[in-house]
């Protein structure tokens, strides 16, 4: 068993197996991404209160979920990183960060657009965009914590433990910002009013959130497989393999 | 067997907790900047916005705890910087006794230098921002509550940038959003304090969030120390 | 189809430039992130090739 999975996680295995998987991932985002935009944008009703404004849910959601699961797997890859020392984990912490981050202020931005027309102000000190300036401060904290180290391992190390930190603690974050928003009483919006939406209005939000999760995937795991050929540039199979994808261009 | 472990525990971390203050208490400017610091921004506040009394006393328990926040952020770099830099922190990692332990006896040290006299200070301040002094003892309280929590918060920052040259910011960047609950509720109890509410649901709050930093810092800090020790 | 025209469309009812500028925000930050993935790895290539190279030479 432990052999197993430390044979998996070695970067030239890894680096095999997911040769044939990436094109798969890069390719279900390009077929699901296309047809949730052009159908949440042209095809699904006008909602009956937001009127057109509401298609801007089709990116929002899908890029503050894509934040906060981002966020979750790089305290997943930091556990693994940090007990089992398998450094396949930290390098997919390291490249789901910056995705992290722009999908974090993604969403922010989306939101803030959002609430022109709804509630007739860029932003509202409400509990969900609170929460979520907050996630990307957290973001911004462990990159640059990361790239902070001379050493890339020393760097890694630090990374995931502030990720574990901040995991810890964004439950309570959100959990107090709600509290704080309650207290205050300013702002009684709520984002996600669904009255039951009719299917052609959710069916490509669905289409939206699984394009943004292959995406995710797709992103991810070809920014590890650079970041693998990167780091183990001197391994003989590193070189083989480049050298060979050079035989075939020319 | 244990009680004697037990013993040599207690010992080691009164032994630190004592070496720690000495040394503080040694280097007046240490302990004395952050105090002042902490006067420095309230002192700010009424020159930017208002002197007017009605207004100041509103924004009274905000100023307060921001400006203790800061004056806790700005004094953790003290925490570990000197021990790692003349390698007394590497003998206490290596040292029998847990190195939570006498992190712990650090973070106490650090407490009585740079938390509690916020606390304390707070009243005069408070003064200042046109708090009534009906609720002096309760924002000492909060402050004192609190600002046992931001250290051992900031423990976990300071201890990952020890080995970082030029942390400060860094540390700020790191820790500052982790430190906002601790902020609304602290400011939340002065605030209720004020309307004149019972403020004990918001001290248990405060109070739950030092029980489970306390349960987790000691024990974080010490990994994150034994990671930017062992390269 | 929600709209008639075309220009309904674009316009989206009067709420075009909210509803276009976060589809451009998000869709611009995917782009940028899958544009880049390929750009590193031309990069990272690029690197090992040309100290293949150096090697060789030495």
């Amino acid at each position: 068993m432990w052999q197993w999975i430390h044979k998996w996680a070695s970067p030239k295995h890894f680096y095999r197996v997911s040769t044939r998987g990436a094109p798969w991932l890069w390719g279900l985002a390009l077929i699901l991404l296309p047809v949730g935009a052009l159908w949440g944008l042209a095809f699904a009703p006008a909602d009956y209160q937001q009127h057109d404004s509401f298609r801007i849910i089709y990116v929002h959601v899908p890029s503050a979920m894509l934040a906060e699961s981002c966020f979750a797997l790089m305290a997943v890859c930091a556990v693994v990183f940090l007990v089992w020392k398998i450094k396949l984990a930290d390098i997919v912490a390291k490249v789901a960060a910056p995705f992290g981050a722009s999908m974090t202020f993604a969403a922010l931005f989306s939101g803030a657009v959002w609430g022109i027309p709804t509630w007739g102000t860029w932003w509202v000190w409400d509990a969900r965009l609170t929460s979520m300036l907050i996630l990307l401060f957290l973001y911004f904290g462990i990159i640059a914590l990361r790239y902070a180290f001379a050493r890339e391992h020393s760097g890694g190390r630090a990374a995931a433990v502030l990720s574990l930190v901040g995991v810890v603690n964004l439950p309570i974050i959100k959990y107090s910002v709600e509290w704080w928003n309650t207290l205050h009483q300013t702002a009684s919006f709520s984002l996600t009013k669904a009255p039951s939406m009719p299917e052609s209005m959710w069916v490509p939000l669905l289409l939206m959130m699984l394009g943004a999760y292959a995406l995710f995937g797709a992103v991810v795991l070809s920014r590890t497989r650079n970041e693998i050929l990167r780091r183990e540039h001197r391994a003989r199979w590193v070189r083989a393999l480049i050298t060979d994808t050079c035989d075939k261009e020319h | 067997m244990s009680s004697e472990g037990g013993h040599s525990w207690a010992r080691a971390f009164r032994y630190t907790f004592v070496r720690d203050l000495r040394l503080r208490i040694r280097h007046g400017s240490e302990w004395g900047s952050p105090l002042i610091f902490f006067a420095l921004i309230v002192t700010l506040f009424p020159l930017a916005t208002t002197p007017d009394r009605t207004v100041l006393v509103t924004f009274a328990p905000g100023i307060l705890w921001v400006a203790a926040l800061l004056a806790v952020l700005l004094s953790l770099d003290a925490l570990f910087r000197e021990d790692h830099d003349d390698g007394t922190l590497e003998q206490m990692l290596l040292s029998p006794v847990p190195a939570w332990l006498l992190v712990l006896a650090k973070m106490c040290a650090h407490w009585v230098m740079a938390g509690l006299p916020l606390a304390l200070m707070s009243p005069v301040l408070g003064l200042m921002l046109a708090l009534p002094s009906s609720v002096f003892w309760v924002t000492a309280l909060s402050l004192a509550l609190g600002s046992a929590t931001l250290i051992l918060i900031g423990a976990i920052g300071a201890a990952l940038t020890v080995g970082v040259r030029r942390g400060g910011l860094l540390l700020a960047l790191m820790i500052l959003p982790l430190y906002i609950p601790v902020l609304i509720f602290g400011a939340g109890v002065v605030r209720l304090a004020l309307d004149g509410v019972d403020v004990t649901p918001y001290l248990a709050i405060l109070g739950a969030m030092f029980a489970a930093a306390l349960a987790l810092s000691p024990w974080a800090s010490a990994a994150a120390l034994r990671l930017a020790h062992s390269g | 189809m929600a709209f008639q025209t075309l220009n309904e469309f674009l316009s989206m009812n009067g709420y075009g430039v909210y509803v276009w500028s976060a589809w451009a925000m998000v869709v611009g930050a995917w782009g940028v992130q899958a544009v880049w993935v390929h750009l590193e790895y031309r990069r990272v290539r690029a690197g090992i090739l040309r100290q293949i190279r150096r090697e060789a030479r030495s």
